[in-house]
């Protein structure tokens, strides 16, 4: 599904799997950076949980729940806390790195040339060109229903620290 | 005997009796020449006081009385002459007063000297007065001064001249009365000895023969006997004083040779000695090389050390500039939440990011280059410790060498001592063997003397028993006034010789000598 916002793009661009993607900066509740992650037992693709600002946010992390390559996170944590469909319910998205927010006219957003193989189709609207590289702009609706299915679920959370 | 035979005995008396009567003349005429010596010396010591009063009263006086009267005489002559005289005079009192003087003579001289003396400052007085021209002074000096200072000293002198004189005197007449005496004596002596050799020839001519001829014989049988055995002692020192040479000239090469040895080992302690101290001034370079590496090293923790710790700060300050960034990222999502108020604030936090990126972007270089000098100090502090290990080992080594070489310099300086122990006992050998050989050498030429002294002994015993026998022979007809003959010469006549029976005292005693041979010698020599 495409999207095309008629006022400027706001986006927070963000490292996966040497790929970079961007999400609407209005979902983003908060930037996170160097935090602890609470290791936990998740079925699935939550990883754990982490604590902000007096809340306990779930962690999916992001490689797992689009299919990509999962490899050992590099550097300090860092995961972009979002709104859920759900009015008040945020959850982390753990990322490679965070790189930047945007401000692109709408201009800038180009559809999709073809299918992208770093994902799986459907999880992408559109994508811009920052630099020389390539941001693919991510589906949230598509991306956050992962997690929200498997809190419908009630799965039991376990600390998986021995 | 025949008179002729006796005559020729009668002559060999005299002339031994000339003989003693010679010796005792000499003996006499020791005293005749200590006689002779005294008035010659007498003699020269009265020249030499006639030259001193000379000097005063001809020379002196003359001068001065040659001036006074105007003579062809000038000053300068007059005062040349003074100071000859006084010259003269000085020598010729020096030259006597050295000469051996009789304790009379002696007292006299002292008066003469006390006189001379005093008489010094006239002569100078009459030098100045010439020398100034001075006619007045001279006048008061010869008319005031002069014959009273003279005077006693030339009383002094005659008296002394007189001594002498009669001391000489004396002299000649002992030498007169020695040589009367002498002659007499000869005269006397040669008198008797003629009588006593005339007598001697007449009366006892006869019962000399046999002892004299068994004297002969054996001193003849001797000498033959004792001439083996001296030639071949003599040929034996020679043997011997050939073989010492011979080991001295083996004993001055061993020497040599010896001598070279203990020079070279001399060399080699000298070499070991200057190599170990090479040895130790490397291990001291080493030691010196050793700390410097571990003062590098050191010095390269601690540089690792605050690397580390740079490190550290950097890390600090990324994670600064990451919470940085994170908080612009946050601030910008407010501001986009915020919406149309937010605008503005997103410039800030634009700003804000690219500061924290900066400072990401410099703590990531300065992390780089402190990585990068981090792993240059590893590698050089690697790099040190190992040239301390190698330095190490190599002082080991070099300490071991230092050891060996300090163990050879002393074997070698032992070895240089002891060959020259060997030298110096071999010089001494050597020097031992040439005094032998030259003992030798001159015990040789001794035998070699005795052995012509025994020849000329057998020789001389040889024609002197031949002459006794030919004169027994001869006189065996004749018996006027001679002697009974004894029965040995009797038995000797007509038949071959026979060997003489001796007296019990006159038995020879052999001996052995050290070399084996036989010496025969008689037992009243």
């Amino acid at each position: 599904m495409e999207m095309r916002p008629m006022v400027d793009f706001n986006g927070i661009v963000f490292r996966l799997a040497g790929v970079l993607f961007a999400i609407e900066a209005i979902r983003v509740r908060e930037v996170l950076g160097g935090v602890d992650l609470q290791p936990l037992y998740v079925s699935g693709q939550s990883q754990g949980f982490l604590q902000s600002r007096g809340r306990t946010l779930p962690v999916v992390d992001l490689r797992t729940a689009l299919g990509l390559p999962s490899a050992a996170h590099e550097g300090p944590n860092s995961f972009l806390a979002v709104q859920t469909g759900e009015p008040g319910k945020v959850m982390a998205l753990w990322v490679d790195a965070v790189v930047e927010m945007v401000t692109l006219p709408p201009a800038e957003l180009k559809p999709l040339t073809g299918p992208v193989d770093v994902v799986p189709p459907g999880y992408l609207m559109s994508m811009f060109i920052r630099g020389d590289e390539a941001v693919y702009l991510l589906n949230m609706d598509r991306t956050l229903a992962i997690p929200e299915r498997f809190e419908s679920e009630n799965l039991e959370l376990k600390n998986l620290a021995g | 005997m025949k008179w002729k035979d006796r005559w020729f005995f009668s002559i060999a008396v005299i002339a031994l009796g000339a003989v003693a009567a010679a010796f005792l003349c000499l003996y006499q005429s020791k005293d005749l020449f200590e006689a002779q010596q005294r008035a010659a010396q007498n003699g020269t010591a009265v020249y030499h006081l006639k030259k001193v009063s000379d000097a005063f009263m001809v020379d002196i006086i003359g001068a001065v009385q040659k001036t006074r009267n105007g003579a062809s005489w000038s000053w300068e002559e007059g005062g040349q002459a003074i100071k000859d005289a006084a010259k003269s005079a000085d020598e010729h009192w020096k030259t006597y007063t050295a000469m051996s003087l009789t304790k009379d003579e002696k007292y006299l001289s002292s008066i003469v000297q006390a006189g001379f003396l005093n008489n010094q400052h006239l002569l100078e007085q009459l030098q100045a007065a010439f020398a100034g021209k001075d006619a007045r002074q001279l006048e008061i000096l010869a008319t005031s001064v002069l014959y009273p200072s003279i005077d006693p000293m030339i009383e002094s002198l005659r008296k002394l001249e007189d001594l002498h004189e009669k001391t000489a005197q004396e002299a000649l007449a002992q030498v007169s009365s020695q040589f009367t005496s002498s002659y007499q004596f000869m005269s006397l002596g040669a008198g008797s000895f003629l009588l006593a050799g005339l007598l001697g020839a007449f009366l006892i001519g006869g019962n000399v023969y046999g002892p004299v001829r068994r004297l002969a014989r054996s001193i003849q049988g001797g000498a033959a006997q004792a001439r083996p055995a001296s030639e071949r002692a003599q040929t034996t020192l020679l043997q011997l004083q050939t073989g010492l040479d011979e080991e001295g000239r083996i004993l001055l090469q061993s020497s040599g040779t010896l001598e070279q040895a203990q020079s070279l080992a001399q060399q080699n302690a000298e070499g070991a000695g200057r190599s170990r101290h090479l040895i130790e001034e490397t291990r001291t370079l080493l030691a010196s090389g050793v700390e410097a590496s571990e003062s590098a090293a050191a010095h390269l923790r601690e540089l690792n050390d605050y690397s580390e710790k740079i490190r550290n700060i950097v890390k600090t300050i990324e994670d600064i500039a990451f919470q940085t960034n994170i908080l612009a990222l946050n601030a910008g999502v407010e501001a986009v939440r915020a919406g149309e108020q937010g605008k503005e604030f997103v410039v800030v936090v634009e700003e804000i990011r690219n500061l924290s990126q900066r400072c990401a972007q410099v703590a990531r270089e300065s992390s780089q280059l402190i990585s990068e000098n981090s792993r240059q100090a590893q590698e050089g502090l690697r790099s040190g410790e190992d040239a301390v290990r190698a330095l190490t080992q190599v002082g080991e080594k070099t300490k071991k060498a230092s050891d060996l070489l300090t163990v050879l310099e002393i074997g070698c300086y032992d070895q240089s001592k002891g060959t020259q122990d060997i030298v110096q006992a071999l010089e001494r050998v050597e020097k031992s063997a040439s005094r032998n050989g030259t003992a030798c050498e001159k015990a040789a030429t001794a035998e070699a003397q005795i052995n012509l002294q025994l020849e000329a002994l057998e020789d001389f015993s040889r024609q002197l028993g031949q002459l006794i026998e030919g004169i027994s022979l001869k006189a065996a007809p004749a018996s006027v006034g001679a002697a009974k003959e004894p029965p040995a010469l009797k038995e000797e006549a007509g038949s071959p010789r026979q060997a003489p029976t001796r007296s019990k005292n006159e038995e020879p005693i052999e001996k052995t000598g050290t070399d084996g041979s036989k010496v025969i010698r008689l037992n009243n020599t």
